[in-house]
């Protein structure tokens, strides 16, 4: 019913509209994305802020991209060929050109990682620059990178997200490239071109014509609306005024589904297959025996949390790495940690705390971003059940990033860690002992454990997936005993989209390249 | 008159010194930086380091407090950390759509609340009606009214609800002017109502009590009509404390609105707010804060000389003074 009146609605105002307007105002199409913030600057090569990536990505390419299951296919990078012992991969580059016409050759993917990539990309650089040894343009259609270990994480790490390759004719002399004025009018190689910012209202981009890998979409012009709240995007969507919002909560499935269509995918601009995760304060002395980080455990119901929160879309946690990197994910490895209030209260007993006449045996507080206060809502519920009262302390982010990571002021918190594609990428920083704070989303437990720092060492610079997936099996039994974080859901980015559009790449940056129109 | 301007004048300069000055100690208190929204997430030490070094964060208080008072001297308050560029451009690019929607706000509260307080000052049933419309309109949270109207079946149907232009449309000219006409009338018949509330709720009050002065009676007494009575008698009796509303109420509706702004996505100073305060984008704050005081107190200086120009006795003790 909404449906049909949504279509005599759009149908009537099509109607006025082209009889008001003309034709000629109807024969581009046009795609409208609402997001949430203001990119304010378009370089994706030196942040990892998915407020940039959201539209920046768009206008670039990566060496390579990532299909529906995060395999890299070819990007800029048409083949490559990695050498036996995993340390030189040789890539062939496409005839490509950037949007000015100046042509795009290995000299630009040199310098974009050199220069920019590797000084001011948060995860590339943190990642590669150490393993990346040399980067070497034998002519302008090669490009080899020679590593001084194995990194079996890297063509993963190539894609338009991680790795963006920039116009080295622009950047080249224009000074520190954050704050480069090409920032503000980018020039990539990308299937949209850059056309207009107004700040605070819109981003508009256009098909690149030209694009290196042909006609890959019916869209003329991609407009990004600057939409903060969350509702105001939703009710747009139902009116038909946005096509497009990349992440909306699950309370909001139903009526997106009723306007349109809804895509879910675990991956996405600006990082990806996340995990709902408590961090336990291991600095905190109620919370260092493991006998009371368990129990606490025990007590948190979390298919609750999977049905009431992210209305079944999501996983309750099979493990502490998440199961969208298949291989390394030893599932299984929390089944002793169901619902269980009765051992909960028991353990707690044991480990000496008491209930007191009011039936509280301890009070914990957990910091998070205000987003996810409906999850510490139900885990407040279920601790009091067993005689913890757990405060919630929600914080706007920068706020909660300062309490958590450099004040410590914190019992517990909240945090959606996203592990990437690679364990290298957004696992090993939780668990490693030399990761732990002041920097925003390490290892916020304070964890210390010597065979773990070693088991991530030799799995990081081995390039045998079956010797490094058995390493991480062994980290995640150790984790699943210690316990130093628990870890509650595996949330999926849920998606509403318009459905007189299909081809839609939910899981990357690109997800606009090959939109077509439904006929 | 001319003295009031100038003496007002100086004192704004203290003000907008000491506005600027607690603003920036409390933005010192607020926990978190800037850092997090530039790099986005996985920054190293170094990374943190080199843009803290960039944006001069890493430097003593003491020294910040002297260049952000060198620059406010030299009428700058810094580059935006989120735009890379000058934060008072930012705030003057964003003045324009807020002014669209406040300038009809205003006028048209002043216009249609100014006759429906006089009317509720009078007895009967209307007076309640009216009386009690505008004390719901103006106790409601004003996000939750606009949300309200463009859900209501009529109004919230036919126009858009959210942004300043249809996105689909790239138009110019005639039809660009008739398209934010177009979407502007939800927020701003928002803000409206709430004006107006609040325009009727302090005329009525004000008219009130004129009307039961000596004078009135008088007024009546010599036959005058009742409509002459409170418009030409008691109106400008009344007045002061309306013009001091409005006066007030134009920094409420530049800096402010914010709400309004947000809920209908209208790209102004409201969002521009909002985003600047997560980002912890602290120039481009204290620019939006200025603007909005100095814009308050250009407001209030208004309010005081249209009083002085409508009441002979404050002329007369401000020339005296």
């Amino acid at each position: 019913m909404i449906q049909f009146r949504h279509f005599v609605r759009s149908t009537i105002l099509g109607t006025v509209a082209s009889a008001a307007f003309g034709a000629s105002a109807l024969a581009e199409t046009t795609f409208i994305v609402a997001v949430p913030s203001d990119p304010g600057q378009f370089n994706p090569a030196i942040t990892t802020g998915a407020h940039v990536h959201a539209v920046a990505d768009s206008i670039f390419n990566g060496l390579v991209a990532l299909d529906e299951n995060l395999e890299p296919i070819p990007d800029l990078a048409t083949s490559w060929t990695v050498s036996d012992d995993g340390t030189t991969y040789t890539f062939t580059l496409a005839e490509a050109a950037w949007h000015d016409g100046a042509p795009f050759t290995s000299e630009d993917v040199k310098f974009t990682f050199e220069e920019v990539l590797f000084q001011h990309h948060a995860r590339t650089k943190s990642g590669l620059s150490g393993v990346v040894s040399s980067i070497e343009t034998p002519d302008p259609r090669t490009v080899v990178f020679r590593l001084s270990s194995p990194h079996p994480a890297l063509l993963r790490r190539f894609d338009v997200t991680e790795a963006p390759i920039l116009p080295k004719h622009l950047y080249e002399g224009a000074g520190d490239p954050t704050e480069a004025a090409q920032n503000a009018s980018p020039v990539g190689t990308g299937p949209y071109r850059f056309v207009s910012h107004a700040p605070g209202d819109r981003v508009v981009l256009e098909k690149n014509s030209d694009y290196f890998k042909g006609d890959t979409t019916d869209v003329d012009k991609v407009v990004f609306r600057i939409i903060q709240d969350a509702e105001t995007a939703l009710l747009a969507f139902e009116r038909g005024e946005v096509d497009y919002i990349p992440r909306i909560g699950g309370q909001n499935i139903v009526r997106a589904e009723d306007a349109g269509q809804v895509l879910t995918a675990t991956a996405g601009p600006g990082g990806g297959n996340c995990i709902m995760t408590v961090s336990f304060n291991l600095e905190s002395e109620l919370l260092q025996p493991a006998d009371v980080r368990r129990a606490i455990a025990l007590g948190i119901d979390r298919e609750r949390l999977n049905d009431q929160v992210l209305f079944g879309r999501g996983n309750v946690a099979e493990a502490p790495f998440s199961s969208a990197i298949g291989w390394a994910h030893a599932a299984g490895s929390l089944s002793s940690l169901g619902h269980d209030p009765a051992s909960a209260s028991a353990a707690l007993d044991a480990a000496g705390l008491e209930p007191g006449a009011d039936g509280i045996r301890a009070e914990i507080d957990m910091v998070h971003f205000p987003t996810f206060s409906k999850y510490a809502e139900l885990m407040a519920q279920d601790l009091a059940k067993v005689g913890i009262r757990l405060t919630s302390r929600p914080l706007d982010r920068p706020a909660a990033i300062d309490a958590i990571f450099k004040a410590r002021d914190f019992d517990t918190n909240l945090i959606s860690y996203c592990n990437g594609v690679d364990p290298e990428i957004g696992i090993k920083r939780m668990y490693v002992s030399n990761n732990i704070g002041p920097i925003p989303f390490s290892n916020a437990s304070a964890y210390r454990n010597e065979k773990v720092d070693a088991l991530f060492a030799a799995a990081g610079s081995t390039a045998d997936q079956g010797e490094r997936a058995r390493a991480y099996g062994e980290i995640q039994t150790i984790l699943a005993e210690d316990l130093p974080y628990f870890w509650l859901v595996e949330t999926v980015r849920i998606t509403a989209a318009s459905d007189g559009f299909t081809g839609y790449r939910p899981w990357t940056g690109h997800y606009l390249e090959t939109i077509q129109i439904v006929e | 008159m001319l003295r009031v301007t100038l003496l007002r004048c100086a004192q704004a300069v203290v003000m907008l010194w000491a506005v600027a000055t607690a603003l920036f100690f409390l933005l010192e208190a607020v926990p978190g930086g800037p850092v997090v929204a530039l790099t986005g997430e996985f920054a190293d030490a170094d990374t943190v380091a080199r843009i803290e070094t960039r944006l001069g964060l890493d430097r003593p208080l003491g020294e910040r407090y002297g260049r952000f008072l060198g620059l406010l001297a030299s009428g700058d308050v810094g580059h935006s950390y989120t735009y890379g560029r000058p934060a008072l451009n930012v705030v003057w690019a964003h003045l324009p759509a807020t002014l669209i929607l406040a300038v009809p706000a205003i006028l048209l509260a002043a216009l249609l609340g100014l006759p429906l307080g006089i009317r509720a000052v009078r007895p009967g049933r209307t007076s309640g009606l009216i009386v009690a419309a505008a004390l719901v309109a103006f106790a409601m949270p004003i996000f939750w009214l606009g949300h309200m109207l463009r859900l209501s079946p009529g109004v919230g149907q036919i126009f858009p609800v959210q942004g300043m232009t249809d996105a689909r449309a790239f138009h110019e000219g005639a039809a660009f002017a008739l398209d934010v006409a177009h979407h502007a009338i939800l927020p701003c018949l928002t803000l409206v109502l709430h004006q107006m509330a609040y325009t009727v709720l302090i005329t009525r009050r004000a008219m009130k009590a004129q009307m039961t002065r000596p004078y009135v009676q008088t007024g009546f007494a010599k036959g005058a009509s009742r409509r002459r009575v409170e418009w030409r008698h008691a109106l400008p009796n009344g007045a002061p404390p309306i013009i001091a509303l409005f006066g007030n109420r134009i920094g409420w509706f530049l800096s402010g609105a914010i709400l309004v702004e947000v809920v209908f996505a209208w790209p102004g100073l409201g969002q521009l707010t909002v985003a600047a305060i997560q980002n912890r984008d602290t120039p481009l704050v204290v620019g939006i804060v200025l603007v909005g005081c100095l814009f308050t107190m250009l407001g209030n200086l208004l309010a005081d000389l249209t009083q002085m120009s409508s009441d002979v006795r404050l002329r007369n003790e401000a020339g005296a003074a």
